[in-house]
């Protein structure tokens, strides 16, 4: 078995869309699950590293409006969270930490305005700035992903690793990288798409999209990743995360 | 069990097998040009376990009345919805099977709502024994047979079944939705598990949904159609089943109509421009009929200014605009402009 010297974090990602958790499967179809702050304290209490939020349709309704939902989740949960979604501005990034975020995740408006990404980690420090990509495997160039947008449905023309280079070198402190193909099938992730990516950058990058199970985590540890975002597996209740960081100890993978 | 392979007609199918234990034949009507994902998607239906029988119709004859449907009624999708409709009760009259089931009524996508009333379909939709008042596209039989040149046996396959033939066969017409929860969001699920459905790998130009209707490339078109004949496009529809449906507000909706309905689709322009141009190689007598055999941009163009109802729409400042929308504002697609259409920076 194949072992790491590094701890993975595992992170909790809720999609929030008005007041709602939700989620989808490759991004569409998004279902209502219930309050996210419940399941926030809820992963905070099991012993999840780190929460990711994000409004995953703010940029298809051009509008942002988490700060509500953060400003609640902060006061009882004490552990990083991050937060994504229509994020057009250092303002908007201003507002955001001051409810209460750690760090923010920008995908469309980086894509519309890569320039976005070194005015944020000039503002705020690269630690602040997570760049968001959505990967999809492209049909035309086989062993390539384009980055996507507006919640996983417009082309952006960038190759997924070529961007994640680029982002790191405009002040990107960390890669969040979902692969929208695996996302919400709960069948494995992209693991080409982990190796690809997190061999180009020397920065950490969180990989996200079709977490099923604990070997899926293993499996994208090995394969580079240093942290890992799940939802649908927390969200619909088939694991919890104490079960979740045994079985990924046992798998070789130490996980904080 | 009439089908495309779409997240509707695989729940329906596999319900039908799976849940009540019967036997469905699945027959399919192909799409004008099939998407790469809408093939891949009714392989996959099939794959999940169902005998199939896909009717192609003739590519030449298919292009010829959808031209025309578009020329004479703005309406591309009119001969394909007419095959089927009548190849399911067709299929089972040929093959001695008593019932044809449907999945969700018409009535849910914008047909009367009364239709909802019963279970059965009228057979009107698919019986009629009258063969001299048939039109196809706008032209009558005759006039295709005549004018155009079309061979008699190649208009066959759009021709209703028989009434008789029906009968003899008690074939019965049905819809699942009136049996089961009809829930879209639902049969996505349920696709994606219980078989291999993929949505789209993009939005679907003038919506924002990518898992609805996502087979044929000719759909952008006709939903184009729709918004230029009713004002409302396929953004209006999606939202309007999601925001019954719950799942989005209507809020969200009208922001959705406001930034993507009646979107110019773009994106497979050059190949259904190509699809209905109707050439003097292909088609010597047809093309003598029209005024524009070729069909271009330009054109579509104008003939979609012949389809604006003056009591929805009004000219303004240079720009054709709605008198009513459900949002306040200019529409971010410019109305339907090919000139708004979004693309990536």
């Amino acid at each position: 078995m194949a072992t790491t010297n590094k701890k993975i974090r595992l992170v909790a990602r809720l999609d929030v869309k008005d007041d709602h958790l939700v989620k989808g499967i490759q991004l569409e179809g998004l279902r209502k699950l219930g309050d996210p702050n419940g399941f926030a304290k809820e992963y905070y209490e099991q012993g999840i590293d780190e929460l990711l939020y994000v409004d995953i349709v703010a940029s298809l309704y051009n509008r942002n409006n988490l700060s509500g939902i953060v400003r609640k989740t902060v006061e009882d949960v004490y552990i990083p969270v991050c937060v994504g979604g229509g994020l057009r501005s250092t303002e908007d990034v201003r507002h955001i930490l001051s409810m209460g975020a750690d760090k923010v995740a920008v995908n469309t408006a980086a894509i519309k305005r890569p320039a976005l990404i070194t005015e944020i980690a000039n503002a705020f420090g690269s630690q602040c700035m997570v760049l968001s990509i959505q990967a999809k495997k492209s049909r035309t160039q086989p062993g390539k992903w384009e980055a996507y947008y507006d919640n996983g449905r417009a082309h952006s023309g960038y190759d997924v690793v070529e961007w994640a280079k680029r982002g790191v070198a405009l002040g990107a402190g960390e890669i969040l990288l979902m692969s929208v193909d695996c996302e919400g099938l709960q069948r494995g992730m992209d693991l080409d798409l982990i190796r690809a990516v997190t061999g180009a950058v020397n920065v950490p990058v969180i990989c996200g999209g079709g977490v099923g199970c604990a070997e899926d985590i293993v499996d994208a540890a090995n394969a580079g990743a240093d942290a890992v975002a799940t939802a649908a597996v927390l969200h619909y209740k088939k694991a919890a995360v104490p079960e979740l960081k045994a079985a990924i100890r046992s798998g070789g993978v130490e996980v904080r | 069990m009439p089908g495309s392979g779409g997240k509707d007609s695989f729940y329906a199918a596999h319900l039908l097998k799976y849940k009540y234990g019967m036997h469905p034949l699945t027959v399919t009507w192909a799409p004008h040009i099939y998407t790469q994902w809408g093939w891949e998607n009714m392989q996959a239906w099939i794959h999940a376990g169902f005998d199939n029988y896909l009717c192609t119709p003739n590519g030449q004859t298919h292009r010829l009345l959808t031209r025309l449907a578009t020329e004479n009624l703005f309406h591309p999708f009119q001969p394909f919805i007419l095959g089927q409709k009548q190849l399911a009760p067709k299929m089972a009259a040929k093959f001695g099977i008593p019932l044809v089931f449907y999945g969700e009524n018409e009535a849910e996508f914008g047909n009367p709502i009364a239709d909802n009333n019963s279970a059965l379909r009228d057979e009107h939709f698919f019986a009629v024994n009258d063969y001299d008042h048939i039109y196809l596209g706008g032209v009558s039989l005759r006039q295709l047979e005549e004018d155009y040149k079309v061979d008699k046996a190649d208009l066959a396959i759009y021709l209703p079944g028989d009434t008789s033939n029906l009968e003899k066969n008690h074939v019965q017409v049905r819809y699942l939705g009136y049996y089961e929860k009809w829930h879209p969001q639902g049969a996505y699920y349920y696709s994606v598990e219980h078989g291999g459905f993929r949505p789209a790998p993009e939005r679907t130009q003038g919506t924002y949904s990518k898992y609805n209707s996502i087979d044929d490339k000719i759909d952008d078109f006709f939903y184009y159609t729709t918004y230029i004949k009713y004002g409302i496009g396929r953004t209006s529809y999606d939202a309007a089943q999601e925001i019954r449906n719950e799942e989005i507000t209507l809020a969200e909706g009208k922001a959705l109509c406001k930034k993507f309905d009646g979107e110019y689709p773009d994106r497979f322009e050059k190949e259904i421009m190509e699809y209905l141009s109707i050439d003097k190689l292909h088609f010597p007598h047809a093309y003598q009929c029209f005024e524009q055999p070729k069909m271009d941009r330009e054109y579509f163009i104008h003939l979609a200014d012949r389809f604006r109802s003056p009591h929805l729409w009004k000219f303004e400042n240079g720009q054709w605009k709605l008198r009513y929308t459900p949002y306040e504002g200019d529409s971010e697609v410019l109305w339907g402009s090919p000139d708004g259409t979004h693309h990536e920076e």
